[in-house]
């Protein structure tokens, strides 16, 4: 399968920026990894990622780099990488890479990113969790009334 | 996105849906709530009506997810009040998580009820009991949801019912013995109970255990009694009972639990000795490794979940007893989890595993 040479392919952000990657890097993407196999691989070495910026790309294909050479690290190193990967990210390159992951179907990133935002979840109150993700309160005062009696038992 | 949706419901005409996370799409959002873990839906739940709404939605699909993490749910009597409670441990942060208060009007004997669980449906049942001002029988099914952190009534049981075995098989709620030596089967998904096949004589509640697709049902052990206590194992599929071999009811001793298809009894005779079931001689044999750590108290609540015994004494330490090696050279490595100073009033009374 691995062929001796190395197989380039050109991915284009949704704002023109080119990059040249190995395929089995590009592969990482499913969505990419069907795009190879729909046409002769030839035609096809230009791949246009729609509504991916060329940040956002990159750090994406900075994962990818990583994961397909996933085998040649024991599995608590990738674990470590992919922590420090992830926590280095603001929130909002945390939404992009998200839903790049998403578009682009690498199912490791999209996991990666979900945990992370559940662990910003994981510990902050309502008022905080609202603050975090800029989430309005639209709860009316019968329906918040309601709530709180249901939790109290939480703070007893 | 949405905003002019033409085939909009509600009484009102209510405005359009808000974003789970503004920025983020609903799907992708829903993916992130998948990953939360279980103690955090109650407060989740609080945050927006959309997060009211998808809290529950994620909990319900994360239940069946590999990153559902497995909880001990804990019944136990509050000693001075007698009220009964309800907590969560999480094995891997050792921490105590309360649930909502059980929606119950009248004490209940302990021991009288029996609680079970569907550990991968996130659903917790409370069944029956006797209550202790009236002395007399109850029917009714609780059941908690860790979806919505919340306890509803359920369909009561045809008869009240008190001192009895309960068990889920298969999705399915079993009851046996009791105030009657009948046997009824409630299905979760249609809140509807049947009635199914009874032993031919009646067993006294002593202790129950599911292996594989059936219940067997102990009346106790020989000594000290004068009559033969009788153990029954009741064929979920085949709706039919047969007696409990001879070996099996006579070594069962203690209260029991599952540990992938192995059962273990830890014995209430003795220094907390355990004991595993062999199927082929029909007979038990001490478990090496000391038995469950001598500073935990009775009474004991125990309970199997992924190749660890967990049981649960007086105040709500916590022996974890990790199996190892199998056949003669089966095995129990003890730890010891000490439950925090103010749950020293508290007994418990059953424990029960769910993914959450």
């Amino acid at each position: 399968m691995v062929g001796v040479k190395k197989k380039m392919v050109t991915l284009v952000s949704s704002d023109g920026v080119e990059f040249v990657v190995e395929k089995r890097v590009a592969e990482q993407s499913l969505f990419i990894k069907n795009a190879l196999n729909e046409g002769g691989v030839e035609e096809k070495v230009m791949i246009p990622i729609p509504k991916v910026t060329s940040d956002t790309l990159s750090s994406v294909l900075e994962y990818c780099e990583k994961h397909a050479s996933a085998t040649e690290f024991q599995e608590n190193e990738i674990e470590e990488w992919d922590k420090e990967y992830i926590e280095k990210a603001d929130l909002d390159l945390l939404y992009y890479l998200l839903q790049a992951s998403y578009s682009m179907s690498i199912m490791g990133l999209m996991e990666l990113g979900a945990k992370k935002v559940a662990s910003l979840i994981r510990g902050k109150s309502p008022q905080e969790i609202r603050e975090l993700f800029n989430i309005k309160n639209d709860f009316t005062p019968e329906q918040e009334e309601e709530i709180r009696r249901e939790m109290q038992w939480n703070y007893e | 996105m949405g905003a002019s949706d033409p085939e909009r419901e509600g009484p009102e005409s209510d405005p359009p849906q808000d974003p789970i996370i503004p920025g983020l799409p609903d799907e992708i959002a829903e993916q992130c709530l998948l990953h939360l873990p279980f103690p955090y839906h109650g407060l989740a739940r609080s945050v927006s009506p959309t997060w009211s709404a998808a809290v529950p939605a994620a909990a319900r699909r994360r239940a069946f997810s590999p990153s559902a993490l497995p909880y001990l749910f804990v019944f136990a009597f509050h000693r001075p009040s007698l009220r009964l409670r309800c907590l969560a441990f999480d094995p891997i942060s050792s921490l105590w998580h309360p649930l909502p208060p059980i929606p119950i009007s009248s004490p209940l004997l302990p021991s009288s009820f029996a609680t079970a669980s569907i550990p991968r449906s996130g659903h917790l049942f409370l069944i029956g009991g006797m209550r202790s001002d009236t002395h007399s029988s109850i029917p009714t099914l609780l059941s908690y949801s860790v979806a919505t952190n919340a306890w509803t009534s359920a369909a009561p049981m045809p008869t009240p019912r008190a001192f009895f075995s309960a068990a889920t098989i298969g999705g399915q709620l079993v009851v046996a013995g009791g105030d009657h030596n009948k046997v009824d089967r409630y299905d979760p998904d249609a809140d509807r109970w049947t009635s199914a096949a009874a032993p031919r004589r009646s067993i006294e509640q002593y202790d129950a255990a599911v292996l594989g697709r059936r219940l067997y049902v102990t009346g106790g052990w020989t000594w000290p009694f004068h009559d033969p206590p009788r153990g029954g194992v009741y064929d979920v599929d085949e709706d039919t009972w047969e007696e409990m071999r001879g070996g099996m009811r006579a070594g069962w001793t203690g209260v029991s639990a599952v540990v992938g298809d192995r059962l273990f009894v830890v014995s209430e005779c003795g220094a907390g000795r355990v004991k595993a079931y062999h199927d082929e001689e029909d007979t038990w044999r001490t478990v090496g490794g000391g038995g469950v750590p001598l500073l935990l108290g009775k009474p004991y609540a125990a309970c199997g979940m992924e190749g660890t015994i967990y049981v649960v004494g007086s105040g709500l330490d916590v022996g974890v007893g990790r199996v190892v090696g199998d056949g003669p050279d089966l095995n129990i490595e003890w730890d010891l989890v000490k439950g925090p100073a103010k749950f020293a009033d508290l007994a418990p009374v059953s424990c029960q595993l769910i993914y959450a």
